[in-house]
């Protein structure tokens, strides 16, 4: 049993700030989606993941490979699709040009191989009919779509998405969802984000991460789980919860430990989040 | 949960190395050089002076005539081509800084060093295979045009032009990928422009030879001074190649890998340069 991503005791400093402390994870094919709060070291760790960023400490072995060395970091380039955080785009370039350029780059040398591949990528995004014009013309979401379509590139083996889903409206997540979906059958995809109803929608596997340690893996019905007995409502909010909400109900939702004769409710993933986070953040306070 | 590795399929075959894909990026940043707005927008001047010679007929009485193209084609190679290139050259490898999109090209097989070599090509394919079909034609000139102001250039006064116009260029990419900062590109502007000026200035007494060692032209038509008499102009067009070539090694060693083989290389270009530079004088 082979993961396609095995990480150990991954650490990584920015001047004071420590952004992993230690994370051990094993990633598979399918998608796993990485929750967490902002500062929790998602970037950091996808940054490493997709060999743009060098750890301070640890080992990650991609695909069999070490990226430490530069044949085999090279080799897992090869294999290797990457959607940053905040996409930039060259100036005057358009969506087609984009991706050609960057489909040069994954070493597309013969020029109809290549145009071909751009226009299969963009097609899979649905940007054909858009090809022609400036990135910069194109709206947030469709960005974004030609940033997933050079990821796309060479149908790679891992593909590393950091926050797909933001700053998207409602209808472009959806289709986003779809295009990540298929994306994500037969390789492995690791996607963050603080979304989780895209997780609880995508992902196989989960991973929470927070203050640069994993504090939770499994699946998203696990993630839930977490939180089984400790989500209930009531009509008044109850101070003794950790966390609570008033729903459009008029119900207040709470997380926490629960008073006797509570009205328990079945949890939901992104009430396993809450829980195993805020529990965290109670604790340090 | 699968634990099943997935493997690539491609729909290419694999090269062992991006040289291939260097050299396809090269062509591609060579058009991306000559398409910046610096040169799209200068050619349009140089064609409004052209119009505007002729039409005005004080430069050229005669018209556009063979003596006038051979001095205005000098006239831009030496005073213009070389700081737009530099220009050109570095908001062309600075453009992935600026727009931030070195992210997404940082995780490809084509790695940074393979990127500024493929930049540096762009600059000799560019910019450089132009200046060399205006040089051609300056030779092809030359051996009709009889000029009022000193003979037409040498061979190896001829070679220095595109060199110097590559030169330009390479020192572009250069500052761009060193002084990773905004406003460097007028930084390495001025440098460039003050060290050719300061180094290359009229000789005085002591340092007649000085002026060799300016990264510019020592063409006699152009200069006008007669410490180019006494020295080699084809060891000048060797020495600016030096410079060149170590503009290039200047650029490859940004990246830490396998840094001592391109510090080796780069020991043997200033050798390369040293000797040159004593030899032209």
């Amino acid at each position: 049993m082979t993961a396609t991503v095995q990480v150990t005791e991954l650490t990584k400093r920015f001047n004071r700030t420590q952004a992993l402390a230690g994370v051990t994870t094993n990633l598979t094919s399918g998608v796993t989606g990485l929750l967490g709060p902002n500062g929790a070291g998602k970037t950091t760790l996808l940054r490493i993941l997709a060999t743009v960023l060098a750890p301070d400490g640890g080992s990650v072995r991609t695909l069999g490979l070490d990226p430490t060395k530069s044949t085999e970091r090279t080799q897992i380039r090869r294999s290797l699709g990457y959607l940053p955080q905040e996409p930039g785009f060259q100036r005057g370039f358009s969506a087609f040009e984009f991706v050609d350029y960057i489909a040069i780059l994954k070493e597309f040398n013969r020029a109809r191989e290549r145009h071909d591949e751009v226009r299969r990528v963009l097609d899979a995004v649905d940007l054909s009919s858009v090809s022609g014009k400036r990135v910069r013309a194109l709206s947030g979401g469709m960005r974004r779509r030609v940033a997933l379509a050079a990821a796309l590139l060479g149908d790679p083996a891992l593909l590393v998405l950091d926050e797909p889903t933001a700053g998207l409206d409602p209808e472009q997540r959806l289709r986003f969802r779809e295009m990540v979906s298929q994306a994500g059958e037969g390789r492995a995809v690791v996607l963050s984000t603080h979304q989780t109803e895209d997780v609880a929608a995508l992902c196989q596997d989960v991973v929470v991460l927070h203050e640069g340690r994993v504090r939770f893996q499994g699946t998203p019905t696990e993630l839930a789980s977490v939180a089984n007995g400790h989500v209930w409502f009531a009509s008044e909010r109850d101070p003794a919860a950790t966390i609570a909400w008033r729903t459009s109900e008029g119900l207040h939702r709470h997380l926490g430990e629960p008073r006797h004769g509570a009205q328990l409710v079945e949890p939901t993933l992104e009430d396993g989040y809450l829980l195993l986070i805020g529990r965290r953040i109670e604790a340090v306070a | 949960m699968s634990t099943e590795a997935t493997t690539p399929t491609r729909p290419v075959t694999l090269t062992k190395t991006t040289l291939p894909a260097m050299i396809v990026l090269g062509r591609r940043e060579a058009r991306r050089i000559l398409r910046s707005p610096i040169f799209v927008g200068i050619v349009a001047i140089f064609l409004l002076q052209v119009g505007l010679g002729m039409a005005l007929t004080r430069s050229w009485p005669d018209g556009l005539t063979r003596d006038a193209l051979y001095d205005f084609i000098g006239f831009v190679l030496l005073l213009y081509a070389g700081i737009l290139t530099y220009a050109a050259a570095h908001l062309v490898t600075s453009s992935a800084r600026r727009t931030g999109a070195e992210p997404v090209m940082a995780s490809s097989p084509v790695d940074a060093r393979s990127r500024g070599a493929a930049l540096c090509l762009g600059v000799v394919l560019g910019p450089g295979l132009v200046t060399v079909a205006l040089t051609l034609l300056m030779a092809l000139l030359g051996n009709s045009v009889t000029l009022d102001d000193g003979a037409a250039y040498s061979v190896a006064e001829l070679v220095q032009l595109p060199v110097i116009i590559v030169g330009g260029g390479l020192f572009g990419v250069l500052t761009a990928t060193w002084l990773r900062f905004p406003g460097s590109l007028p930084v390495g502007l001025v440098v460039l422009v003050m060290g050719t000026i300061t180094v290359g200035s009229a000789p005085q007494n002591a340092d007649a030879g000085r002026p060799w060692f300016a990264p510019y032209s020592s063409a006699v038509n152009w200069t006008d001074n007669t410490w180019t008499l006494t020295g080699s102009q084809a060891w000048h067009a060797t020495y600016l190649v030096g410079l060149c070539l170590l503009a290039v090694c200047g650029v490859l060693l940004r990246e830490r890998d396998d840094r001592h083989r391109w510090t080796l290389a780069s020991a043997g270009v200033l050798a390369l340069v040293a000797l040159a530079g004593w030899a032209q004088l």
